[in-house]
């Protein structure tokens, strides 16, 4: 592959990570001689040649490529973890819960860049509350009916319902 | 003389007794205390008779400035208006206010760094200044109208530039709970003071402009430098959703922006965005106070942000709501931030479609609408409150006169009816009946008047309720003890935003408290929300910042509503702000170069200035007993759970006490009264005060 292959391939990942996307290789048009090995040896070669490059794996067993110039880690993780509702769900609120002390409404999982409908969250609720492994994701009602999530390895419940209600409801009557 | 950097270089003072107007230089004698509230200290201690009452001819009313208003440092547009505050009860003492919008800049523009008003006029007039030259005008034509309709009289006759503070018929009847706005929703108290003096307004206008004493090279760079640390409104430094540049989000920020977020009511619509920090001249977008308080539908009726002079955050949303033209026959565009954007709103406990649908969004543009043209004050949203407590548990049946109680719609109230905003606001500013009488008076002197104790106020939690007729100002639900202490400080609600605004900036807390350790000296100076932990020194050295620090922006002419910037957007810096900012920008404007420590000094000065204040207008030294006062439900509140424990913001009695210990201490305060020292005075070159106390038997 040529450097000017490797460079282009690195601004588009940039370009995509600007716009909010990961670049993987499905975003390639189909050629018949484009093999896993060769997507390899391009994404090894481009991210030695632009260190900026980091890839992430996908629930499909692929990677997908973004620029830490333009995309944070953190945003990258949801974007890759997008393909598993529950997981991500889950991810999200135990990390909330440990480093930034919150718990989650429920509603973020409705806007961007998660953008799961109201009826794939339900079932990715329901998927959690069954799963053994995830019994620490507990919930909270705010007193404006908000539904909040949180981790009980992280936080305890009269915590996590005091820290709903007051972003919910306190600091807009504490402005 | 050279006239230094960044000060216009005089206050000018009008009697309104006598007409005269006359001239000082400001160096002379308010070099020390640097402009804002520190002018208006000095002024009071050194004019204003012990015993004076607000609305005595010989109270004043001080509208200063700072070195850095009218500059281009960001967010420099305030002005602080300092008075004997008729609110304050039992007794009034020494208080300010502090308005945003163009005022401040425009003041300077004409050549005075502050107003002192004294007197009292015969008749209805209002201050033209413009350039150097003051006059006293007939204000008849507009006296009894509204401020908004007295706003553009005044702006017909001085042009369109031309910044008007101005009283609305609350102030012209001196109800104490009433305000002066400048620039259409940019508000402070004191209002009823401006009505005593027969003053209607000031209007000023300036075509000058401010020297700089750096190079601009110089200046332009810390310009830039400042805008890179600023954040969103109260400098919320992550947003609350996540964004590909974003490492953090967090729920609860006012850094709103977002694709998919677009001021809807602007033509054409324009997208928020991403609004990645690096680009500077998004800031504007990252926050819309509407969408923040009034919630998601608030979006669609954005028309943009408004704001104050050099601000770049624009936090006053202006809203466009069609539907209330027609339904309460009010204009269809207003706007405003946090409490005056929520007057209207918050009288009502409930609304038929809930506290963000439409029907709260109609109750916060007809509380505009009406409270900044009457110009009435919420007092921190207690007045609100105050009305929905007395209403709902009976109080007023008992102290309402059947006919007067009946003369209200009630069944409207319950509803959430914002068209029964009509029947109370501008029967609070006619005073016209008991209800509107005792509501504009101010909670103290209310409760006072129906006989009821304060004490059953400081029990309720849920009112908020802290003490001389005011409520709690971002206290120990922001920041444990800091926010405690910082609340016993003042003879008004505290208004100091230092500790929340990095408390809630919307870091981690590892982040926050790494920060501390730079900051404060120690990861424990602050701890995650509700979930406090006990007392120790690092706090008490957070809560004397956070003082100094306000009083500094405050006599900067800087806003302390969003700053301090000692936490930034910035990932690069590790979410370090900037501790220096102040002194970089005071230093370059003034050519007068003063360190961080230095600077912090002068603060230090100025606020132990208002406790000699305090002290001496209360008479007594045991500041602690008879001041520093905590309502119990700070520590009765929450009962269920015990203090330090998770999900609480209840408070313990006995750390409490160890707060203010270390806290007094910090400042060579006497712990065992609160007062300061006569060394501490001598320190901070205030030894003719320690010397007037001392002659009072006021000193420790």
């Amino acid at each position: 592959m040529t450097g000017e292959v490797r460079t282009a391939l690195a601004d588009c990942v940039r370009a995509f990570s600007r716009e909010g996307r990961l670049f993987s290789p499905a975003e390639l048009p189909a050629t018949p001689r484009a093999g896993a090995g060769e997507w390899r040896a391009l994404v090894d070669a481009t991210q030695a040649e632009h260190p900026d490059l980091r890839e992430i794996a996908l629930p499909d067993g692929s990677g997908g490529l973004y620029s830490e110039r333009f995309m944070t880690a953190s945003y990258a993780r949801i974007l890759a973890g997008r393909g598993n509702p529950p997981a991500l769900v889950v991810e999200t609120v135990r990390v909330q819960s440990r480093s930034q002390t919150r718990p989650v409404p429920l509603s973020l999982f409705e806007g961007p860049p998660f953008d799961f409908s109201p009826a794939d969250l339900a079932a990715c609720l329901a998927r959690i509350a069954e799963d053994p492994s995830t019994t620490d994701i507990a919930r909270t009602v705010t007193s404006a009916g908000t539904v909040f999530l949180y981790s009980t390895r992280h936080l305890q419940s009269d915590h996590a319902a005091a820290l709903a209600e007051w972003v919910d409801v306190g600091q807009a009557e504490n402005p | 003389m050279t006239t230094p950097g960044g000060w216009a270089g005089k206050v000018l003072r009008v009697d309104l007794s006598t007409g005269r107007i006359s001239t000082e230089e400001t160096a002379d004698k308010y070099r020390d205390v640097l402009g804002g509230t520190g002018i208006g200290y000095q002024v009071f201690w050194d004019e204003v008779p012990v015993g004076t009452r607000p609305f005595d001819s010989a109270n004043k009313i001080v509208f200063a400035t700072g070195p850095l208003a009218g500059t281009g440092a960001p967010c420099n547009g305030r002005t602080a208006v300092t008075t004997l505050w008729p609110t304050c009860w039992p007794k009034p003492l020494v208080a300010s206010g502090h308005m945003g919008g163009h005022f401040a800049a425009e003041l300077k523009y004409a050549g005075f760094d502050a107003v002192i008003v004294e007197g009292r006029a015969d008749k209805p007039v209002w201050l033209s200044i413009t350039d150097g030259q003051a006059r006293i005008r007939r204000a008849e034509h507009i006296w009894g109208e509204g401020i908004r309709r007295a706003t553009y009289a005044i702006s017909r006759d001085m042009g369109p530039e031309a910044a008007v503070a101005c009283i609305g018929p609350a102030g012209e009847n001196q109800v104490p709970m009433s305000v002066i706005i400048n620039s259409v929703s940019h508000s402070a108290g004191g209002g009823a003071v401006m009505g005593s003096k027969n003053l209607k307004a000031i209007g000023v206008h300036g075509t000058g402009s401010i020297r700089i004493a750096g190079s601009p090279e110089e200046w332009e760079k810390a310009i830039k430098y400042h805008l890179s640390l600023i954040g969103a409104n109260n400098q919320h430094v992550v947003p609350d959703s996540p964004q590909p540049w974003a490492e953090f989000s967090s729920t609860g920020s006012r850094w709103v922006a977002a694709r998919g977020r677009p001021w809807g009511a602007a033509n054409p619509p324009l997208d928020t965005g991403p609004c990645e920090p690096h680009r500077l001249n998004r800031i504007a977008y990252r926050s819309n106070s509407a969408a923040y308080f009034l919630g998601p539908q608030a979006w669609k009726y954005t028309v943009r942000g408004n704001g104050c002079t050099g601000c770049p955050i624009r936090c006053h949303t202006v809203l466009k709501v069609p539907a209330v033209a027609a339904k309460y026959g009010i204009p269809e565009t207003g706007q405003n931030t946090c409490g005056g954007l929520n007057f209207g709103r918050q009288f009502f406990r409930k609304f038929p479609d809930g506290n963000r649908g439409q029907t709260a969004i109609e109750a916060a543009m007809v509380g505009m609408h009406l409270a900044d043209d009457l110009g009435i004050w919420n007092n921190y949203q207690l007045l609100q409150r105050d009305f929905q407590k007395f209403y709902y548990e009976g109080i007023l049946k008992v102290k309402l006169g059947q006919q007067e109680y009946g003369s209200y719609d009630w069944e409207r109230y319950e509803k959430g009816d914002p068209s029964f905003l009509f029947q109370v606001l501008p029967r609070i500013a006619a005073k016209d009946g008991e209800l509107a009488t005792a509501l504009g008076l101010g909670t103290g002197y209310t409760l006072e008047r129906w006989g009821i104790p304060e004490a059953t106020w400081k029990k309720d939690a849920a009112l908020g309720y802290w003490k001389m007729g005011h409520p709690k100002h971002h206290s120990n639900e922001d920041s444990g003890q800091c926010g405690v202490i910082i609340n016993t400080q003042y003879n008004r609600d505290a208004q100091c935003h230092s500790h929340t605004n990095f408390t809630r900036n919307g870091l981690p807390i590892e982040v926050q408290r790494r920060l501390a350790v730079e900051l404060w000296g120690s990861a424990e100076a602050v701890d995650p929300a509700m979930a406090y932990t006990p007392m120790n020194v690092h706090k008490a050295r957070m809560a004397k910042w956070s003082l100094l620090r306000k009083e500094l922006h405050d006599s900067l002419g800087l806003c302390n509503w969003m700053g301090p910037w000692v936490a930034s957007p910035l990932r690069e810096r590790g979410y370090r702000g900037d501790n220096s900012i102040e002194s970089l920008l005071y230093s370059l404007a003034t050519g007068d170069r003063k360190t961080r420590e230095e600077l912090d000094l002068t603060a230090e000065r100025i606020f132990t200035f208002h406790r000699a204040l305090t002290i001496r207008g209360m008479g007594t030294r045991d500041m602690r007993a008879q001041h520093d006062t905590i309502p119990d439900w700070v520590f009765e509140g929450d009962a269920s759970k015990a203090p330090f424990s998770a999900g609480t913001i209840r408070m313990d009695r006995d750390d409490m006490r160890t707060a203010l210990d270390m806290f007094y201490a910090e400042l060579g305060w006497d712990r065992r009264t609160g007062s300061p020292t006569v060394e501490s005075y001598r320190r901070l070159g205030l030894e003719p005060v320690a010397r007037e106390l001392r002659r009072r038997d006021l000193t420790v």
